[in-house]
């Protein structure tokens, strides 16, 4: 496999504010990489990073670029959506299709046609007459069309309805995923794209709290549903969280075996949510 | 790879134009008023004609159509002097209005898509911050001369039918000025020349609005604008003199004498008229006269300091 983006010791200050701390992740070939974190941790800073939209401390490889030199190399195979709507209004369809047409070299007109075949935005139309989730779907639609390996998505989907943000995840997975792509996203829904990440990446506080595949975090993290009765056992292997369900105790553990697990209750495999929720609280103990 | 660059050139200029709807709309505009304004004069004359008639009130304006130069027993120096003062004074006409359209689409150049944060969708393009910046300067440099060339061009061309109908109606006959084509052309090429020298002179003014534009959080109509006028305050205030004044507002005007053979002092006769000998304005003399000039150059380094500033700043401190 090859490792896309590598950070070594990347650090980011604002003033005296760390929004990273001296962060270490690589980034491999054909993963849909979630970035979560709460506000202010550092997402958008580490994605403005690898993009070369920031100045950084440390080293950052991305795809062999260093990205504060030549951002424009960086952006043939790197393609991003930075935020809802932030195509400028006056822009028609059909000149942002020709402009990307022009001046992208991986971009083709036929994919960009194709995808907005099944939209209701018209050629003709301004930026500024669509709506909100059409101004996305555009701009999907685009960056679809352009050939990249690295595919960098900033909370795209805030502030659409939710019949947007469904159709713009199964887009992305069935029309534009495969091993050859590379996907990084951030957002604060995470319930909506737990189903399609392969790897999982928490920050907070400027750090990394967790980084790894979700095979691999299926397997170390387990929530178990324990009778009243058993608690004080659960308790014993020192459990990440504890909570309160219907009279009953969940407790969700990493790195304890399932099968010593099984025994205190109904074992599940947790939310992303429910960890990252964890994760946080003991950062903050 | 060289068809992709400069199609990749001619792309960024279009946008700009999709963009900047006024670049062509506002000389279009008043092309379109001052025709309808001297349509309307032609018809005044033509309905009010009669053989004892020869003054006009237009709308409480007074004309006197016997002031309609006739130019069937002209001598040649009176038509080409003729000719090169519609010329001139139509594109000095565009020219103002054009540096005032410029004025306002360069303030908003590098700064409009950070306001509305669209820069984030142009800056994922492989495009360089420098081409981005360049694109924009050349914009601006190209629509000065080309618009500003075909916007007089248009409407004189216009007045020049007007005159010839209105004349044969009144019997002036302006025909003959069909005869010295050259001029006319001449004329026109007098007219680029002088454009391109001003898009070149004024590189300065450009690059310190576009640096504005580039650093501004809000309003670079402040920055462009209250910073010299801050400066000169400044110097008047400490030293009591006015050189950084003198020095922005004689620069907008010292290009004329030096582009062209051309002096204040005697171009005008003693009834305020402008004399036109029918010499060369322009020769090997002023076009070395203007390239020997520090003015050009020290203005010209001025400028490329702005705009690597500007390039700079798109670079690494595009948010607001």
């Amino acid at each position: 496999m090859n490792t896309l983006v590598k950070a070594r010791g990347l650090s980011k200050h604002y003033g005296t504010l760390a929004a990273l701390n001296k962060v270490d992740f690589d980034i491999e070939e054909g993963c849909i990489v979630g970035l979560i974190g709460p506000n202010g941790a550092g997402k958008t800073t580490a994605l403005k990073a690898v993009l070369g939209l920031t100045d950084f401390e440390g080293e950052l490889d991305v795809l062999g670029h260093d990205p504060r030199l030549g951002r424009h190399h960086l952006m043939r195979d790197v393609c991003f959506i930075a935020d809802v709507a932030v195509l400028p209004r006056w822009l028609r369809v059909a000149n942002a299709i020709e402009f990307a047409e022009s001046v992208h070299p991986r971009f083709s007109r036929e994919r960009a046609m194709h995808f907005l075949e099944r939209t209701k935005i018209r050629q003709k139309s301004k930026v500024g007459e669509l709506s909100k989730g059409m101004v996305t779907q555009l701009h999907l639609a685009l960056v679809m069309a352009i050939d990249a390996k690295l595919l960098v998505l900033d909370e795209p989907t805030l502030g659409l309805d939710i019949l947007y943000r469904k159709e713009f995840y199964t887009n992305l997975l069935n029309d534009y995923f495969d091993e050859q792509r590379t996907i990084l996203v951030t957002t604060h829904q995470v319930e909506e794209i737990e189903k399609l990440l392969t790897h999982l990446m928490f920050i907070d506080n400027g750090a990394i709290t967790l980084n790894s595949s979700m095979e691999q975090v299926a397997q170390d993290y387990t929530e178990v549903l324990v009778n009243p009765d058993k608690a004080a056992a659960a308790q014993a292997l020192k459990p990440l969280h504890e909570r309160d369900v219907f009279g009953k105790k969940l407790f969700l553990f990493e790195g304890v075996a399932k099968e010593q697990l099984a025994e205190l209750g109904e074992i599940h495999t947790p939310s992303v949510a429910d960890i990252f929720v964890a994760k946080a609280k003991g950062g903050m103990q | 790879m060289n068809a992709l660059v400069s199609r990749m050139n001619k792309t960024l200029i279009r946008r700009e134009f999709w963009e900047n709807r006024s670049l062509w709309m506002v000389p279009t505009v008043v092309i379109g008023i001052l025709t309808v304004l001297s349509l309307y004069m032609l018809i005044a004359v033509l309905v009010g004609h009669s053989e004892t008639v020869n003054t006009v009130d237009a709308n409480g304006m007074h004309f006197r159509i016997d002031q309609l130069p006739d130019f069937s027993n002209a001598a040649p120096e009176q038509v080409v002097g003729f000719v090169r003062i519609v010329t001139l004074a139509l594109g000095a006409m565009f020219s103002f209005i054009m540096k005032i359209v410029l004025f306002f689409y360069l303030l908003d150049s590098l700064y409009a898509d950070r306001r509305d944060r669209s820069i984030l969708f142009w800056r994922s393009m492989p495009l360089s911050d420098t081409r981005t910046v360049l694109s924009k300067l050349a914009t601006a440099m190209l629509t000065f001369t080309g618009i500003t060339l075909a916007a007089a061009i248009v409407l004189e061309l216009i007045l020049l039918v007007f005159m010839l109908i209105m004349g044969s109606v009144l019997g002036v006959h302006p025909w003959s000025i069909l005869t010295y084509p050259g001029t006319i052309i001449g004329s026109w090429l007098y007219l680029a020349y002088g454009l391109v020298v001003q898009a070149i002179w004024f590189l300065p003014y450009m690059g310190w609005v576009m640096l504005a534009s580039a650093w501004a959080k809000k309003t670079p109509f402040l920055w462009a604008v209250l910073v010299p006028l801050g400066l000169m305050g400044a110097e008047g205030w400490v030293f009591h003199s006015a050189h950084i004044a003198r020095l922005v507002f004689r620069h907008s005007l010292s290009w004329l004498p030096l582009a062209f053979n051309f002096d204040p002092d005697t171009a005008f006769n003693k009834h305020g008229d402008m004399v036109f000998t029918g010499g060369n304005l322009v020769g090997l003399d002023s076009l070395g006269r203007l390239l020997a000039s520090p003015e050009l150059w020290i203005g010209t380094v001025l400028a490329a300091a702005f705009i690597y500033g500007a390039i700079w700043l798109r670079r690494n401190r595009s948010e607001i």
